[in-house]
This record gives structure tokens, sequence and C-alpha cells, in this order.
């Protein structure tokens, strides 16, 4: 163990810390309530923040599919507009900055800078690729005459995706302050929460693009 | 920890890309009618259910979050798939959309006669209705049928006066070999078959009975125009 304080309750007094000490103690009392009640990543506020926000979208896009009952032709029509192939890239897009994020975390854990602010500036870029592929698509969605006012479909389509890429312009910000951080060789006991925040609110962008994905572009046009 | 991401978490994204490439696949690779369309769509949003789930648990590192982060995001992901699903899935709602298309039917042929110069009034009859319910009824049920004739061997008249309507009467049927049926497709498909536009421009039909129906992969429409005895 060459980073103690990653894995050894840091209330154990110290003469535990070591690696044959921890395994050797008879474990304390509360231990196993502590991690039956688990860690909470980045701040606690900031889920309530997440989970709201999910919820948001979650209503939005069951009304989007309540609405789209009342005219199913319609719908499968409009959803046949959109360039699937754009958004399964744009998915696999933003799949894969969610694991570039998850290894910064890991990387920042072990104190490895250089490592976590390579792989930032990689999720940064993929972020990049999403805006830009989304720019094309709404360019092309509407010169060929798909605009928010072009009946329901359009409407939910230019609201939830518009909505989304403004999460993933905030997300994109957070990054850049997290790589702030790591470049300034923020240790990872001072900025642990923020760090983790972000990593957090990168992937709930992540996981709200794969339902958007899946309810307005595939299963619309089924 | 030496800054290797755990062997799990790369298992997941790449659990995440194959996923993705699946659903794709399944969307775009599914034939457009049929049966197959709602279990696909089923299949579609539960494997992104559990992409999100994946993401949530092993990306978020709910994994060892405390149990009610991890209950709360669980339900979340639970009551969208299951809302999702019943959504897609369930076709009623039918009856209201079958009312709306039926009125809609009926309007649209009162605008056709009067476009041809009728200045009589087009009055929804019920037991023409209801002959209109048998027909479509039978028709979605035998697939054999595909014009004015029953299972039975029963022409639009007989069907009238087995109700008790015993004027003259005619009759238009739609088929379309999918979930549903849009008002303009509908009256389309009449307007452009040269018979069809006849019955629907003879303003001696002041009656008319509408009825829908539809399964997962047939939508049939029948309309009966009647002339009062």
């Amino acid at each position: 163990m060459t980073h103690p304080q990653v894995r050894v309750d840091p209330d154990l007094p110290e003469f535990l810390w070591d690696s044959d000490g921890v395994e050797a103690a008879p474990p304390p009392a509360r231990r196993p309530a502590k991690a039956r009640d688990g860690h909470t990543p980045g701040e606690a506020g900031l889920w309530i923040f997440i989970l709201g926000d999910m919820t948001l979208f979650a209503a939005i896009l069951i009304v989007f599919l309540w609405e789209r009952r009342s005219d199913p032709v319609v719908f499968e029509e409009s959803a046949h507009q959109l360039i699937q192939p754009i958004g399964a890239a744009n998915t696999l897009v933003l799949v894969l900055s969610s694991y570039l994020v998850v290894r910064a975390v890991v990387a920042h854990r072990a104190g490895r800078y250089p490592r976590a602010r390579r792989l930032v500036a990689a999720a940064v870029s993929c972020a990049a690729v999403f805006a830009g592929l989304k720019a094309f698509e709404y360019y092309s969605a509407i010169s060929s005459g798909h605009t928010p006012s072009s009946g329901t479909f359009f409407t939910f389509y230019f609201v939830l995706t518009g909505l989304h890429l403004l999460h993933v312009i905030v997300g994109t910000a957070l990054l850049l302050v997290w790589q702030a951080m790591l470049k300034r060789r923020r240790s990872w006991t001072g900025s642990q929460k923020v760090a983790e925040g972000i990593a957090s609110y990168w992937h709930m962008v992540d996981l709200l693009w794969v339902a958007i994905f899946t309810l307005v572009y595939l299963v619309s046009a089924e | 920890m030496n800054g290797a991401v755990p062997r799990r978490v790369t298992v997941v994204f790449a659990g995440l890309v194959v996923a993705t490439c699946v659903t794709w696949w399944l969307g775009s690779g599914s034939s457009a009618t049929g049966s197959g369309v709602s279990l696909a769509a089923t299949l579609t949003v539960l494997i992104a259910s559990a992409k999100i789930y994946f993401i949530g648990r092993d990306f978020m590192e709910l994994r060892s979050a405390p149990s009610v982060l991890r209950a709360a995001f669980n339900v979340w992901v639970g009551v969208v798939a299951v809302a999702a699903i019943a959504l897609v899935v369930v076709p009623t709602s039918a009856h209201a959309d079958n009312k709306r298309l039926n009125d809609g039917v009926a309007q649209n042929v009162y605008t056709i006669q009067h476009q041809a110069g009728c200045t009589t009034n087009l009055v929804l009859n019920p037991q023409l209705q209801l002959a209109a319910q048998w027909h479509t009824d039978d028709v979605l049920n035998n697939r054999s049928l595909d014009d004015d004739l029953g299972s039975d061997g029963s022409t639009p008249q007989d069907r009238a006066n087995a109700v008790g309507f015993h004027g003259k009467v005619a009759e238009t049927v739609a088929i379309n070999p999918a979930l549903a049926i849009s008002g303009i497709e509908l009256i389309n498909q009449w307007y452009y078959n040269p018979d069809y536009l006849a019955i629907m421009r003879d303003c001696a039909n002041t009656l008319i009975g509408v009825w829908s129906a539809d399964s997962l992969d047939r939508t049939v429409v029948v309309a009966v125009y009647g002339q009062p005895a």
C-alpha cells in the first residue's frame, strides 16, 4: 500500500496504518456500519441537483412518448428524418469521454497529475466532437426545413437536445476547471469533492444522452 | 492504488460500446412493420436502461455510495424504463385515437361532398356505425379479406339490413399494414380510388357510420354511407 490514505480508515490510530496492521487489526465496532453507509462521490448537495436534473429530463421524455401515442405515424416519419448514425456516433463519443473521466479520477487519486490532465483533455476533445456533430445535425435538420416549430416531434427534439447540449457546455467548462486544478497539482485530498462532483456531472450528461438517443432517435423510428 | 483503472470499469466501457452498436442495429435493422416492432422497441429500452444502470454503478461509483443514493438512482432508472416501455408497447389510447380518427373521416367526407357541390348535411348514424364496426372487426381478424365482402360472404347492404338500416348503402374500406394510419393518409387512399371518390361525392349519402380498429401490424377503417329509406 503506497497510498494508505486511500484504503485505510483515517479514524484508525496511526500505528495501524501500515498494510499488515490493517489486516491484523480487529475490526473496530463501527467499521461495518461505515462500509454500509458508503461514500458519496462529490458533495451530497450536488446529488440533489443531479437527480433533480435527471428527473426533469425523464419528465420531458415521458411527455414526449405520451404525445407520440396520439400520432405515431408522424413521429415515425419525423424520427426517420434524423441522422441516426450521427446520434449513434455521439453516444459512443460520450461513453468514451465518460470512461476517460473515470480514468482521470483514478489517476488524480493516485497523484499522477500529468496523466490525469491528459485524460481530462481527451474527454474535453470528445465533448468538442459531440458539439461539432450536434451542430452539423442541427444544420442539416434546419436546412431541410425542420425547425422547433415544425410539429410536436421537432419541438421535443430541439428542446431535449438543446437542453442536453447546454449540459454538455456546462460540463465541458467544469472539466476545464478540473484540468486547471490538475495543472496546479492540487492534491486529491484537497480536491476530491470537486473532482468527483465534476466527474459525476459528466457521467450524468452521458447517461441523459443515452436516454435521449434511445427514445427520440431509435424507439420513435421503429 | 497505482493509477490503473479497475478491470471491471473497462469491461463496463466495452459493454456500453457493444450495447450501443446492438441497439442501433436493432433500430435500423428491424423490419418496419410487424409485431417485431414493439419487441425491438422493448429490447432497445431495456438495453438502454442497463447502460444507464452501469454508468451509474461503475462510472459514477454509486456501487460504493450510500444506499439511499443508490436506491434513488435505481428507482429513476426503473421508473423511466417501465414508463417508456408501457408508453411504447401498450397500444390502448387506441380507443381515443380511433374515435378521433372516425370523427375526422366523417368530417373529411363532408368536406369532399361540399367541394363536389353537395348542399346536404352529413349525419352520423349509429346503425351504420355498427355495420362498419362489424366489418372492421371481420377484416381485422380475417386477413384474407380485403374489400367489401365479409367472411360470411355478406355485402355491405346485407350487413346494413342486418342492423335494421333499410336504405341504400355503400362502403369504403382501408387496410394499412401498420399499427396506425393517419387521417391524411386515409383520406388520400380513398380520394385517389375512383370508385371510393364517387361514393364520397354522392350527395344522396346523407348518413354515415365510421369505425376503425388496429392490431400491431394491421389497421382497418370502414365507412358505411347510407341514404335514408
